[in-house]
């Protein structure tokens, strides 16, 4: 919204705070008796107003982020304040700015100017605001179950460490993107002596990748991809735009090669057994069990290698028994050969052979340092297996002297968590540092209790060559320390604050000047500065060609036994909504419906429509998936496109012995296998039906558009849109002068990949009430941003079509005549408004949309929690019980701009960004005035449409039509345009 | 025929009558005398035991319906089985149902009494009344339907200091306020205005504190002939000012419906299907309460089988009209081409709630068409489950209008299903527990059978008699 030189993000910097600030004020100021009784009227009301603020900050003195008491010039109280920072939810580390009013944030937006993420911020990033204001937060920290102070946390600790006796410290974390935590981490282990092992519970299978990579580039990072660069992208089974590695990142990536224009249509062939995003995004979809993926990819290394001179060792590499799709890999292996250097294949898997195999397609068809760059690795991915396959035996050996757990919760998702309790009792000292009461943090004698990462400082590279900083939004809201502050208070560094320890290691190693100039143009932007030297990479050892291929061939020879008929592939994945389950207490989250089963806080167990029926299972039938011994249970959902021999089971849900409040569906399927790792592949699995049932919380139920004219596929992006045209009718309103603006949105539906930012920007920003999975099921969700799933043609292998629903701002909106007391009604700039104080709640209105956008408030569903409510808004109305509430097209953000413009005396609005917009990583939705240059040409492109047209309300949302590139000889999306399931 | 051998219970069909002959309305063989005292009998008795049996039933099923709507109140719509799709559901239903039963009143007492059908003045007192708590319950819906009902005044256009704030003119809902409304005060009236001579002979007749309330309820009436004069043209000016009113109140609840977009209501034909489903509906309630007064109240001298037999020929008539009705909505949905009007039909009669829609044909079509038999006419049992089925039928039509149109509308991402919880079917219950005690109180204060206008039936009877012999 604003625009650069604006200076559009502060800083929250010790220098800046105001000389009045309760920094600078005495603890206490209570009068003693003699003063008291000397008061006069003046001096009394002196005090008591001095001792209400004083009252209002009773805190520990206040070094580093505070909310302004006493403003300084530029903070003026109802006006948001923006800090730049880095999302920390998950390794991909994306750019952030933290919108914050009167000293707390409420919203979290993508940082536009960040070099990978470029201003989208995907569901569950923005879902970690949700998670600051968590009434179930620690608060403090806690020594053997009992509330401690932090003095005697670091005494036991520094205690415990100096006991070790020559057994290891172990630091187990997910991956850490922060070199200075890493340096933090590093110091730590230097004093004491020990490992870090990274773990990411969230990951589908990078491990067989990261081997892969060692063996062929000599270091175990996995190349960054560069899909803008390929006009061919293939893809195994990885999740690349729903919950893969860096879902916003290659989002961005993916949807703006889709939309460059000059250049052809980017191809995307995925190759899966359980319907992912990805998949649903893909122009071709072939569908492969585990196994059958890796025959897919030795047989197209053959081809390829045949055509490839010096490769014909490749060329001779056995084929396994399941390479199924003879004709579709001869295809395709001419297209990769006709797109050398164009071209890019990714694999998940844990399949080293398959790993091994792509990595190998990609250097021979001279795709490295194009579509992907071995130099420039991508850091957010550094687990492996062997590391966890270490320490899980030297915890049941007792040879681990220490253990820190930042952050993780073994004990919650690793499946034997009787064994590794018991294990964990006889290491000497066990620390977690965590945010929330977790299984682990419930085995460990001391627990740190953590920051969330908006109350901390930080840094972050997820790839190389790319740095950005952290920094807090807000004052810590309870007795909780930085995990770096903890880290460094028991390494014994001379330094001990995160902003000191992060400050000093920016200026002497990153900051190009080591003066406070630079560092604090570096925290105003929260980015490094061009040129700043940036993490050191591991070595790479120069790679071996013959030891490569060798590796190749002795991994193709191990192959996995044969499956029987009867067993099942069980693939256990993560849901773009919860992932790995960390942040499943946060209820934006677990609102928020999976976009392919359209489930809502709950996890289901996800049935191809033949395996259904041969199972007797229809929709929230509880089946029991066991795996060896282990078995969990799961409500069934059918879902066209699933591979039928292959179950798909989300991990994020459940969790045992967490106390979560929330919890609905203690499932907790990652429990399933024995490895310690999450999402794994090509399980075998027994499934069998139980007799008992579920009412699934399902926001959608019925998955055909049934021929209407509502959403479409077109073969090329010129192509025109059959059957949406709009009635020339006659029109019976009087006609409007229009005025400028006239807003107008466009959603490219090429672009949305259904990934469901938008929804909880939307959540966010417009204080939508949460309403819990009874209600979810009773079809009463509150979301004004859904986004429509269609599947069209046939069940066994559909196209699958999203279609973000919100109110479309009708011209001629039924809501508004029907309405008794005209609570919603028509805006000069087009908007079709509710005036939430008007509203009697007769739901006329709800009944009267076509859309079906409008949500009513069946009851009292805001929190009651005074910590919950801070997330609140201050700008949009919390809607009352028995009111009629929809989207405004962020009405507040219109009405800012406005006043922006008034302000400065202009006559034009400055830009306005809803807040679905901004977040949308695939930049999908367009919005402004419909005249403007922008929007007029979206509005009447070949691929233009609206839903509904022929109903006649004229709605100010236009569709583009999504389009789908099929190979030559196969049938072309027309067939199935618009059509049924 | 010899008057003084006939009895009621020796009615039988009217082509048993001689030819040239007509079967009296009321027994003949009364005086004026002992219309009178029959007919104040209930008022100015004890109630006996059938009579305090019902009261209690309807009393505690009132206190039980009641008892849910302020749960309802408290709690929040969400108690409904409601949900985003389907925004009304037991609520309207009820509500265009008792509109719908409050129809035969105005219609019995205005339109056949310009029509001339003397056959009314028995049934016509006590349809009017039903008229009356009809509407009471009926507006009792839109009220409580509300998600802040305690700001209802907002439906009503009157001056504040709201600013600019006024009611939308074009919102169906308002015309229904002014409508219902208005409807309410002219049958109100007219009731009364037809009470004045009977509560000036119940006044007559009573001692202490029942003369005064009754003299202050017969308004002065003295009896003489320019007050009959008066009375006559008063009423036959309020007929004529009730009669478009029959036709509008259904009219505009149909328009609740007909002026939205979503098919299955978008449809031009509901206005008078919505007024003949209200004949149909309405005369079956007053059939099925009048069967039950007269058995309680001992009125079959003066509520006889010849009435029955018209009400049942006009049940016929009327269902055929509305079977005529659910005819041409499937035909004009097939013929329109439009997609989504022929899905809306198909879906009601082969969706989920699809036997709903057979119960509704069941009950409406079917039913009826017993009623071509003489003898069904004239039997009680086959009226009486006649006009129950109907009231039920007529229950699901309104069910079928409202819920099975908007469950499943243009996008079927939003498709969905609606359940009523125990708290709407309570409440559906309750408001019968209203009518049933404000019907049970009337009979008790006002001669639920019009003294004058029997005794003017029973003086035409017999200036006809005398004539054709």
């Amino acid at each position: 919204m604003a625009t650069p030189d604006e200076r559009p993000w502060m800083e929250l910097d010790e220098s800046q705070a105001h000389p009045l600030a309760p920094a600078a004020a005495p603890e206490r100021a209570e009068p003693t008796e003699s003063d008291a009784l000397a008061l006069r009227r003046r001096s009394f009301l002196t005090l008591a107003g001095i001792s209400a603020s004083l009252a209002a900050c009773e805190r520990l003195p206040v070094r580093h982020a505070l909310p302004y008491v006493v403003a300084p010039e530029e903070i003026t109280p109802g006006v948001a304040t923006h800090y730049a920072s880095t999302c920390q939810a998950c390794p991909a580390a994306c750019g952030l700015v933290a919108t914050v009013r009167d000293g707390r944030p409420v919203k979290l937006e993508g940082h536009p100017e960040h070099p990978l993420s470029g201003g989208g911020l995907c569901a569950f990033g923005q879902g970690d605001l949700r998670a600051l204001y968590d009434a179930g937060r620690l608060r403090e920290p806690a020594i053997d179950g009992q509330a401690a102070s932090w003095e005697d946390v670091d005494r036991r600790v520094a205690a415990g460490l100096a006991e070790l006796g020559g057994r290891p410290l172990v630091v187990l974390s997910r991956t850490v993107t922060s070199p200075t935590l890493r340096s933090a981490i590093d110091g730590l282990l230097a004093r004491w002596g020990g490992r870090l092992v990274e773990l990411d519970p969230d990951a589908e299978p990078a491990s067989a990748a990261l081997e892969a990579a060692e063996i062929l580039h000599g270091r175990p990072l996995l190349p960054a991809l560069e899909i803008g660069a390929a006009d061919l992208l293939v893809t195994f089974a990885t999740d690349l735009l729903g919950a893969g590695p860096e879902p916003v990142v290659h989002t961005a990536q993916w949807a703006a090669r889709r939309r460059a224009a000059a250049r052809p249509p980017l191809r995307h062939v995925h190759v899966e057994g359980s319907l992912s995003l990805t998949g649903a995004n893909a122009d071709e979809r072939w569908l492969a069990t585990a196994a059958e993926r890796r025959g897919i990819a030795l047989a197209l290394l053959r081809k390829v290698a045949a055509a490839s001179p010096g490769a014909e060792a490749l060329a001779a590499i056995d084929l396994p028994a399941a390479a199924p799709h003879a004709a579709r890999v001869d295809a395709l292996a001419k297209e990769l050969l006709a797109a050398r250097g164009r071209s890019l294949v990714v694999t998940a898997t844990e399949d080293l052979a398959e790993a091994l195999a792509v990595g190998w397609i990609n250097r021979l068809l001279g795709n490295e340092g194009h579509t992907l760059d071995p130099e420039r690795p991508s850091l957010v991915r550094r687990g492996l297996d062997r590391d966890l396959a270490w320490l899980r035996g030297a915890l049941a050996r007792g040879e681990v002297g220490a253990l820190l757990v930042l952050g993780l919760d073994p004990l919650d998702q690793w499946p034997d968590a009787d064994a590794i309790r018991k294990a964990l009792a006889r290491v000497p000292l066990t620390i977690a540092v965590t945010d929330r009461p977790t299984a682990t943090a419930s085995a460990c004698q001391v627990v740190a209790a953590a920051h969330h990462p908006l109350e901390c400082w930080s840094d972050a590279s997820p790839r190389a060559g790319v740095l950005s900083l952290a920094q807090p939004a807000v004052r810590p809201l309870f007795a909780t320390r930085a995990p770096l502050a903890s880290l460094l208070a028991w390494s014994g560094a001379p330094l001990r604050e995160d902003r000191e320890f992060l400050a000093e290691r920016w200026k002497r190693e990153v900051l190009p000047a080591a003066d406070a100039a630079a560092w604090r143009t570096a925290v105003r932007r929260g980015l490094a500065p061009e040129g700043a030297a940036v993490a050191a990479l591991p070595a790479a050892r120069p790679s071996d060609a013959v030891a490569a291929v060798a590796a190749l061939r002795a991994a193709v020879a191990t192959s996995a036994a044969a499956r029987p008929a009867d067993v099942l592939e069980a693939e256990l994945i993560a849901e773009v909504a919860l992932r790995d389950g960390s942040r499943s207490h946060v209820p934006w989250l677990r609102e928020l419906p999976d976009p392919l089963t359209r489930a809502a806080w709950s996890a289901c167990a996800r049935l191809a429509p033949e395996t259904a029926r041969s199972l007797g299972v229809a929709d929230g039938d509880i089946v029991r998936v066991s795996v060896g011994a282990r078995s969990v249970e799961m409500a069934a959902r059918v879902l066209p496109g699933q591979h039928p021999r292959v179950i798909g089971l989300p991990v994020g849900y459940g969790g045992r012995g967490s106390g979560d409040p929330v919890e609905w569906n203690a499932t907790r399927a990652a429990s399933l296998d024995g490895s310690g790792r999450a999402l794994r592949r090509g399980l075998s699995a027994r499934v069998e039906r139980t007799d008992r049932r579920e009412r699934l919380p399902l926001v959608q139920r019925h998955a055909s558009s049934e021929g209407r004219p509502i959403v479409f596929q077109v073969a090329g992006a010129d192509e025109a849109v059959h059957g949406a045209h709009v009635p020339e009718g006659r029109d019976l309103w009087p006609a409007r002068e229009p005025t400028k603006p006239q807003w107008h949105m466009v959603l490219d539906l090429d672009a949305c990949t259904g990934c469901s930012a938008c929804v909880v920007a939307c959540q966010a920003e417009n204080n939508i009430a949460v309403v819990g999975a009874d209600e979810i099921a009773r079809n009463r969700g509150m979301h004004w941003l859904r986004i429509d799933r269609y599947f069209v043609g046939s069940p066994d292998e559909p196209d699958v079509l999203f279609e973000p629903m919100m109110c479309s701002q009708c011209d001629h909106a039924p809501c508004e005549t029907v309405c008794p007391v005209a609570a919603t009604v028509h805006s000069e700039d087009g908007l079709n408004q509710q005036v939430y104080n008007r509203c009697v709640g007769t739901r006329y209105c709800a009944n009267n949309c076509p859309y079906k956008v409008r949500a009513f408030n069946w009851f009292d569903n805001q929190p009651s929690e005074p910590v919950a409510r801070m997330v609140l808004n201050p700008d949009v109305t919390v809607r009352a019980r028995g009111v009629m509430e929809k989207c405004t097209f962020c009405v507040q953000r219109i009405q800012a701009a406005r006043i922006a413009a008034r302000a400065a005396g202009t006559a034009d609005l400055p830009e306005v960004q809803t807040a679905c917009q901004q977040s949308c990583p695939a930049r999908a939705i367009h919005f402004g005035d419909g005249a403007s240059e922008s929007i007029a040409s979206r509005r009447h492109a070949p691929r233009a449409f609206q839903a509904l047209a022929d109903v006649g309300v004229r709605p100010s949302i236009t569709y583009l039509a999504r389009v789908r590139t099929r190979a030559a000889g196969a049938p072309s999306p027309h067939d199935s345009q618009g059509g049924h399931s | 025929m010899s008057a003084s051998a006939w009895t009621p219970d020796r009615l039988g069909p009217a082509e048993l009558w001689p030819p040239g002959e007509r079967e009296p309305l009321v027994s003949d063989s009364l005086d004026h005398g002992e219309v009178t005292r029959a007919l104040v009998a209930p008022v100015e008795g004890r109630p006996g035991k059938g009579w305090w049996i019902a009261f209690v039933t309807a009393v505690t099923v009132l206190v039980m319906g009641f008892s849910l709507i302020g749960w309802t109140v408290y709690k929040g719509i969400g108690t409904w089985g409601l949900n985003r799709t389907v925004g009304w559901g037991y609520d309207i239903t009820n509500f265009v149902f008792w509109v719908g039963i409050g129809h035969a009143g105005t219609l019995i007492s205005a339109i056949l009494l310009l029509l001339r059908q003397q056959w009314r003045t028995s049934i016509a007192r006590a349809a009017e009344g039903m008229t009356i708590f009809a509407v009471c319950c009926a507006g009792l819906f839109p009220l409580i339907h509300m998600g802040r009902p305690w700001l209802a005044f907002w439906m009503f256009p009157y001056p504040n200091s709201r600013g600019s704030l006024w009611v939308n003119y074009r919102s169906p809902l308002v015309w229904d306020v002014f409508a219902i409304s208005t409807y309410l005060t002219v049958s109100l009236l007219f009731w009364y205005l037809g009470l004045v001579p009977d509560f000036a002979t119940l006044r007559d007749r009573a001692r202490g504190w029942r003369q005064k309330l009754y003299g202050w309820l017969s308004l002065g009436w003295d009896g003489s002939a320019r007050t009959w004069q008066r009375y006559e043209k008063a009423c036959l000016l309020l007929a004529g000012l009730a009669t478009p009113l029959v036709v509008s109140v259904h009219t505009i609840v149909s328009f609740d419906f007909a002026t939205s977009v979503i098919p299955g209501w978008h449809t031009t034909i509901f206005p008078p299907y919505f007024v003949a489903g209200a004949v149909f509906s309405g005369f079956a309630m007053v059939m099925t309460l009048v069967l039950l007064t007269r058995r309680l109240l001992h009125l079959e001298r003066f509520i006889t089988m010849r009435h029955f037999d018209f009400m049942a020929k006009v049940l016929i008539t009327t269902g055929l009209m509305v079977g005529l009705a659910y005819a041409t909505e499937l035909f004009i949905a097939w013929y329109s081409g439009s997609r989504y009007e022929r899905f809306t039909f198909w879906n009601r009669a082969f969706g989920p709630y699809a036997w709903a829609y057979w119960l509704m044909v069941f009950c409406n079509v079917v039913v009826p068409q017993v009623f071509w038999s003489a003898r069904a006419r004239r039997s009680e049992l086959v009226l009486f489950i006649a006009s129950i089925f109907v009231n039920i039928g007529m229950w699901f039509e309104r069910f079928n209008i409202v819920v099975i149109s908007l469950h499943r509308d243009y996008l079927p991402s939003s498709w969905s299903h609606y359940t009523p919880t125990l708290v709407e079917v309570g409440i559906l219950i309750g408001s019968f527990g209203l009518f049933f005690t404000l019907f049970l109180l009337f009979v008790r204060v006002a001669p639920v059978v019009a003294l004058h206008e029997i005794k003017h039936t029973l003086a035409l009877q017999k200036e006809g008699a005398h004539g054709t012999h």
